[in-house]
């Protein structure tokens, strides 16, 4: 079933990465293919990539940005880690979804105050952990830095993210850095 | 299902060929108010509808090439607030953009949500008869809308992928039925292919029926925003625009044509104002005579998939829309809300929800007044077609030096006949004999309370000159092409 995995017919690969270059003006960004870049903030020597993803709908698509920070510390077996926002109405801290043997970084994570502050503004709606024999990546899908595409009437909207959004993403990435240091 | 693409899996810059140009061009054909709209314009109009179907396709055709020009122009965002922006200004360009997405929502979403409802019951009698006789079918719809809004609240996707299945299905079905029911003996004696018209064939007739007509095209100009992607666009766009608004017209006409010669328009109402062929019940009474119950049973969940997709895309959409525009100032800071755990944006989905439902509420599910939402909807994406039109040619006389890959044959011929017929078509926005004072007064309403909207926030919150053009270098500049 080909067709299934094809992206949607008006998907323009490079549209949504030109509109969020804009976003992060400030930070170096050298194209990494049509769709793929990589990006790195002087300040605090954070490195990380950008890449488009796809979501078909009927008539429409969204298309949003996934960023993703390889940390070279602490590797070991594979593991993987959700971490989401805990809280019934208001954000009141982070939480962990982990797979057997991580559950020492989870709470090493969780209990980290500083973490929590950068990562509680974060519009993310999806955040992973994975652990690879080398390091961790950190990878997160923000609502900021996405592009609702509608074929009825034919529209095309970019969500911007917006500075502080994409100083909470450079922080939140600098912060893993020093948290999972020996993890 | 969110799926993230390599880039080696994907199309490089201008390689994208004819057959998706073509597919993205078809454009709205399965939704079902266009079917409704169809069905009932031929048993209105009979002959004088196929003839505004033709007049409605060389209109749009005229339209498309502004399009093209546009996106060759602004290659970067296929965006309607750009190209009106710098041809016009911000004032027209925020009126312009609220009318072609946010106002066709509020018409054309509350047609869907009531029509599916409907659509959903006809092939349950017993259950169907039941509501009908209180006037609550529509509420079925209402349930629809709720149930996504729900799902969507908790993140739940639903219909990913089901775009090519969806529009590649529904114009085969309609295909199939009607070149059976063309092939089938006829059931009931026509003058001509398309049957006689109730209301005449003098021109004003015609014209009368144009805006209907015009409603089967939407979103056929899809197509130019892939201008960047695609192998020789100057020439690949106009003739997938050609093909695709082809596809739809013959399609339509073949399916109309069908249906006159196998469903009998009779009246439903003693005065005779109401006919078969006015209502969503012309629907089962085709399909039952050209295959049976099975054929009633296909078509039926053909136009439940179809609506209840319909109905998701505008709960998945909007509120992320919402949410941009609250991190940009444009709305309340609420609609910048996600939910800690589900990570959805609950106000604007809340929003998306009411609207259909307030408006299916307020008419009460009156599928008398579907047609005066078609109608306003019609209304509301012409004033913006209009408006674009204008901005191409604002741009040609300003600012010949900017680099246009694909420049408007016989300029400004298509965007005077465009513009032309679509304020024509709004002129004569209803069939003759029928007041268009409420498609109006709705259209109006809703067009005074976006432009005052539009000038408040220009001149007094971002205090911007209202209708001076935003230069394209500056939009070229804030959304760079490499």
């Amino acid at each position: 079933m080909r067709w299934l995995k094809r992206s949607p017919a008006a998907y323009r690969p490079g549209s949504l990465l030109a509109r969020l270059r804009h976003d992060l003006a400030g930070l170096e960004f050298e194209a990494d293919g049509p769709t793929r870049a990589r990006v790195r903030c002087r300040e605090t020597g954070v490195e990380f990539s950008t890449e488009e993803q796809v979501e078909g709908r009927f008539l429409m698509h969204v298309v949003s940005t996934r960023f993703s920070c390889r940390i070279p510390c602490g590797g070991g077996a594979p593991v993987t880690m959700r971490i989401r926002h805990r809280g019934a109405w208001k954000r009141t801290g982070i939480g962990c979804t982990i797979d057997p043997g991580a559950e020492e970084v989870a709470e090493r994570l969780a209990r980290d105050a500083a973490l929590a502050a950068t990562m509680l503004p974060l519009d993310f709606t999806d955040f992973q952990l994975e652990r690879e024999p080398t390091g961790w990546i950190a990878s997160l899908v923000h609502y900021g830095g996405s592009q609702v595409v509608y074929q009825f009437p034919s529209t095309v909207q970019y969500v911007r993210l917006a500075p502080q959004q994409l100083q909470s993403i450079v922080g939140t990435f600098s912060r893993l850095r020093t948290v999972l240091a020996g993890a | 299902m969110t799926e993230a693409h390599g880039a080696a899996g994907r199309p490089e810059r201008g390689i994208i060929g004819f057959p998706t140009a073509l597919a993205t061009a078809v454009g709205l054909i399965m939704a079902s108010p266009v079917i409704l709209t169809v069905t009932t314009g031929f048993g209105v109009g009979g002959g004088a509808f196929a003839a505004a179907v033709v007049i409605a396709f060389i209109m749009m055709q005229a339209q498309a090439s502004s399009f093209a020009e546009a996106a060759a122009i602004l290659p970067t965002t296929g965006s309607v607030y750009d190209y009106i922006s710098c041809g016009l200004g911000r004032f027209w360009a925020i009126t312009g953009t609220i009318a072609a997405y946010i106002l066709v929502h509020v018409f054309a979403g509350t047609a869907e949500t009531i029509l599916s409802g409907i659509m959903a019951l006809v092939n349950f009698e017993s259950l169907n008869t039941r509501l009908e006789s209180s006037g609550h079918s529509w509420l079925v719809g209402v349930g629809l809308v709720v149930i996504f809004a729900i799902a969507n609240a908790f993140g739940i996707r639903a219909f990913s992928r089901a775009e090519i299945v969806l529009t590649l299905g529904m114009w085969l079905t309609l295909m199939i039925f009607g070149l059976i029911g063309l092939m089938m003996p006829a059931a009931v004696p026509l003058d001509g292919w398309f049957g006689g018209s109730r209301i005449g064939t003098s021109v004003p007739a015609v014209l009368s029926l144009v805006g209907m007509a015009m409603f089967m095209f939407v979103g056929f100009e899809f197509v130019t925003p892939l201008a960047a992607e695609l192998k020789r666009p100057a020439r690949v766009i106009p003739r997938a625009m050609t093909l695709g608004l082809l596809a739809v017209a013959a399609c339509m006409l073949v399916y109309g044509s069908a249906m006159r010669r196998q469903v009998e328009n009779v009246a439903l109402n003693p005065q005779g104002t109401v006919h078969l062929l006015d209502t969503p019940m012309a629907i089962p009474h085709f399909a039952e005579r050209i295959m049976g119950p099975f054929g009633k049973i296909w078509l039926g969940l053909g136009f439940l998939f179809a609506g209840a997709a319909t109905i998701n895309t505008l709960m998945a959409g909007l509120p992320r829309i919402m949410y941009g525009m609250a991190v940009d100032g444009s709305l309340p800071r609420i609609f910048a809300y996600l939910h800690p755990r589900f990570k959805t944006p609950l106000v604007g989905i809340a929003v998306a929800a009411v609207i259909p439902i307030t408006h299916a509420w307020i008419i009460r599910g009156d599928l008398d007044r579907l047609s005066t939402l078609v109608l306003a909807a019609v209304c509301a994406w012409g004033f913006a077609y209009i408006l674009v039109n204008l901005s191409v040619i604002s741009l040609r006389l300003r600012r010949p030096d900017l680099p246009r890959p694909y420049r408007t044959p016989f300029f400004p011929i298509p965007q005077i006949v465009a513009t032309g017929g679509i304020l024509v078509a709004i002129w004569y926005i209803t069939p003759l004999g029928t007041s268009a004072v409420p498609v109006y007064r709705q259209f109006g309403i809703m067009l005074a309370l976006t432009a005052a909207y539009a000038f408040i926030w220009t001149r007094f919150v971002h205090r911007q000159p209202l209708f001076k053009p935003v230069p394209v270098e500056h939009v070229l500049q804030k959304a760079p092409t490499e």
